[in-house]
């Protein structure tokens, strides 16, 4: 049963589209900021596959039992019913282990490389050139194609099982699930792998959980190949980011952060201003802690706005007399950063 | 002109194969001859083999025209299981530059699954044009037939297509065809001189069986205890995919089977391994939807149960078809409660707008987003020159026409005679000899009377932990 509770609060109100936004990392400056105030960014692209049509259905369900109650801004609470429910799944949730890694790569292209690789692989071990591969976007399939042909001279079955195997370890240290699962659902010689219906039944999980549990798993891969080169770093290195912020996000913040202004920025890369804006908000919001606050709201700023709002940032109403939205917005993600410290 | 000995030869070679079996190698002579033809073969008789074979004796690239992605998938599949390696789908889902780059190196395939629409792309057809084309092959034939149930209006472009190509040998392919929608096949292409070879329809191995009940409770057990006794590998047809994943689940914990749902909600790599399992005989039972394809190449389905009814007697055939290709008893059990053809129905109801709302959007002063659903359908007719007052017409004889086939079909469950018989007089035959095992009508004890080979069922996967798991995956030998 997938019914996304830990995802809602009983004391706060939460908008039900910034949480299927965040499930299926569709990033935007609201949605990120959303995410951190309720806490779930780390949740980002958790759950790629869900659909709005699934996510609709869902919430209609939750408030027809009475699970939720939903107001007319779209937003969401748990019902005391609810609250119960959710405490007495907790004790037998998944609680992901790699999640900081959120954003680190797409897990839906990691998982399609990784199964056809291994696939590809067990095959080789077992000299089967006769075999139907996994389908799989047909770029993604002409990748691993290329790595097979780099690596099958230089014994890639053995370094693939030491890649491997140093994987499972550190998996099985962390949650044995999270290696009982991964080299189960892997695909191979003579081996389908368990589809998540049967990884639910094997590890008495929920659906749900299965889906945040191989979100995790490939996590844990993604950040193994980051580290450790071999065979799996070469397959997925150029899935992996190097920062949390978006390629241009990234750019406009390096400029911003060797002295240039919002103008310089804007008029040297073409964007509007509003677009620079908006990068630096997702500076803000991904990376506070690298962020230079003095150089994005200065004190002086932040003393005046700091007499204006007060309280939980997230239930304050933008007063257009005294900053632009911006330096609100800015404000808000400062507060949120200091409240939490 | 090839001999009989090098056909088998390569029958055996690329195939495996000792002999061909009926109505495979006429038409495949007949292909070599430069002959286009129209083959109407049961499911399960070896169809592609029709294709496949020629294509290893052609020069140049088979085309396969196929109405559904899944379709396509299948066929790729098994060919890669052959060892063919250059095959490709170019459909909906190949977009920008790997589409691009398909399409420039489209003569280093030998066989390029693609659909109707893709083929009326004027890129697509232009890159066609520096192909040396082998064959064409049209796959499910009578979805061009406005007769037939699974009429689909891009098949009406084939015709063109074939044209621009240079008029390639084609071959026409489907599983059920009466002879009414057999000549509208031929004119529809174009192809008036074309040679029919046409099969028996009739599966002899497959027991037909109806179960009617009172009521939904009822027929749960019914499906419960007919999947206890006849366990597997079986497939039940659902009309929903959230019932098939209910019963699915249901039905796993009432038996202790290995049950898996089967339909186009799940994604690619559960489909994969689902697959996978069932040809392993690691899961026994499919919960399956009627509207997904399914080519599974399973020689020793057992049981094909619909839980509800399909809505014609033709995808009936096809999805019982899927039992018993080794030959061997195998059964199908329609069961139905009084009312059921109200969901299809629903299910295949088509909202036919007015002549005026067709006006507007034809003459774009309306968006065809008001249209639902079925817009793109009702575009495609309005892109290819129908007018509102023709579409119109279209659709309410095809709903009359639906309607007809809804009533054959329960025409056969509420039959009181020999259901092998009603099956076969629908398509146009006769039913030649009585067997022993036809149908419920002459053996009404089946449940008790009917045996089933026994396949050899893994309801245990033998649990090892990860570590082994890896080393049988890559094929270490280490202690």
């Amino acid at each position: 049963m997938t019914n996304l509770l830990r995802f809602f609060s009983y004391h706060q109100p939460r908008r039900i589209r910034v949480i299927e936004n965040t499930l299926c990392s569709r990033r935007t400056v609201a949605t990120l900021f959303w995410a951190r105030q309720y806490d779930i960014l780390k949740w980002l692209g958790a759950y790629r596959s869900l659909t709005r049509h699934e996510f609709n259905d869902l919430i209609d369900e939750l408030v027809h039992t009475k699970i939720l109650t939903l107001n007319d801004k779209s937003e969401a609470k748990l019902t005391e019913k609810g609250a119960a429910i959710l405490k007495k799944e907790e004790a037998d949730r998944y609680e992901p282990a790699f999640f900081d890694w959120y954003w680190l790569a797409n897990t839906h292209r990691v998982v399609q490389r990784l199964l056809l690789a291994v696939q590809v692989a067990s095959e080789y071990s077992y000299h089967q050139n006769k075999y139907a591969p996994l389908t799989i976007p047909l770029g993604e399939m002409q990748v691993v194609k290329q790595w097979f042909r780099n690596n099958y001279q230089y014994d890639l079955t053995n370094r693939l099982y030491l890649d491997l195997q140093r994987l499972g370890k550190a998996l099985d240290s962390e949650d044995p699930r999270l290696a009982t699962d991964l080299f189960n659902s892997l695909i191979g010689y003579k081996k389908a792998g368990w589809t998540p219906n049967q990884a639910a039944a094997n590890l008495k999980l929920s659906l749900e959980d299965i889906q945040f549990l191989r979100h995790d798993e490939m996590l844990a891969v993604s950040a193994y190949a980051r580290n450790f080169p071999g065979p799996l770093q070469q397959l997925l290195g150029p899935l992996l980011r190097t920062s949390p912020l978006n390629r241009s996000a990234e750019i406009t913040y390096n400029l911003y952060a060797q002295g240039q202004e919002i103008e310089q920025i804007s008029q040297r890369r073409r964007l509007k201003q509003n677009t620079i804006q908006e990068h630096l908000l997702e500076a803000a919001i991904l990376i506070p802690e690298k962020v230079n606050w003095n150089r994005f709201l200065p004190e002086d700023k932040r003393i005046i706005l700091g007499k204006a709002y007060e309280g939980v940032p997230t239930t304050w109403k933008f007063n257009e007399n005294v900053s632009s939205f911006y330096e609100f917005r800015l404000y808000q993600i400062y507060q949120g950063v200091v409240n939490e410290e | 002109m090839k001999s009989r000995q090098e056909l088998l030869r390569i029958l055996k070679k690329q195939f495996g194969f000792n002999s061909f079996r009926p109505g495979q190698e006429e038409t495949i002579i007949k292909l070599l001859a430069g002959e286009d033809v129209l083959t109407v073969l049961p499911t399960g008789a070896g169809k592609s083999l029709l294709y496949q074979l020629p294509a290893y004796l052609l020069t140049g690239t088979v085309i396969i025209v196929s109405p559904l992605i899944s379709l396509m998938q299948d066929q790729v599949d098994r060919l890669h299981r052959q060892g063919e390696k250059r095959v490709v789908m170019l459909n909906s889902q190949l977009v920008g530059a790997e589409r691009t780059a398909v399409l420039k190196r489209l003569q280093s395939f030998k066989f390029v699954f693609t659909s109707p629409e893709m083929l009326d792309n004027d890129n697509v057809l232009t890159a066609f044009n520096n192909v040396d084309v082998a064959m064409l092959v049209i796959d499910e034939a009578h979805c061009i037939s406005q007769w037939g149930p699974d009429f689909r209006p891009e098949y009406l472009l084939l015709k063109d297509v074939r044209q621009q190509l240079g008029k390639p040998t084609t071959l026409m392919l489907t599983a059920t065809a009466t002879p009414r929608i057999r000549q509208d096949i031929q004119a529809k292409m174009g192809i008036n001189d074309a040679q029919q070879i046409v099969e028996s329809v009739d599966r002899p191995n497959i027991f037909l069986a109806v179960q009617k009940v009172y009521r939904q409770q009822e027929k749960d057990e019914e499906l419960l205890r007919l999947v206890q006794k006849f366990k597997g590998p079986g497939i039940i047809y659902f009309a929903s995919r959230k019932m098939a994943s209910q019963m699915a689940e249901w039905l796993a914990e009432r038996t202790g089977l290995n049950i898996a749902a089967y339909h186009a909600g799940i994604t690619a790599i559960d489909r994969f391994q689902i697959q996978r399992q069932f040809m392993a005989n690691e899961l026994q039972v499919i919960c399956a939807t009627s509207a997904f394809g399914m080519g599974i190449d399973k020689n020793d389905v057992r049981f094909v149960i619909h839980y509800h009814l399909p809505n014609n007697l033709e995808n009936y055939l096809q999805e019982i078809g899927r039992a018993g290709r080794d030959g061997k008893q195998s059964l199908a059990v329609l069961l139905y409660a009084d009312g059921d053809e109200m969901i299809q129905r629903q299910l295949t109801s088509i909202d036919i707008p007015p002549v005026e709302l067709l006006q507007q959007i034809k003459e774009h002063r309306l968006s065809s987003v008001v249209l639902g659903e079925q817009a793109e359908l009702f575009n495609f007719y309005l892109a290819h020159h129908s007018s509102p007052e023709q579409i119109v017409s279209i659709f309410k004889h095809r709903k009359y026409q639906m309607e007809q086939e809804l009533q054959e079909m329960l025409g056969y469950i509420n039959n009181r005679g020999c259901r092998r018989k009603y099956l076969l007089t629908y398509f146009g035959e006769q039913l030649s000899t009585n067997k022993e095992n036809c149908c419920d009508f002459d053996k009404e004890e089946w449940q008790t009377e009917i045996d089933l080979p026994a396949s050899k069922l893994v309801t245990k996967p033998k649990k090892l932990d990860w570590q082994e798991q890896l080393k049988l995956l890559l094929n270490i030998d280490e202690n």
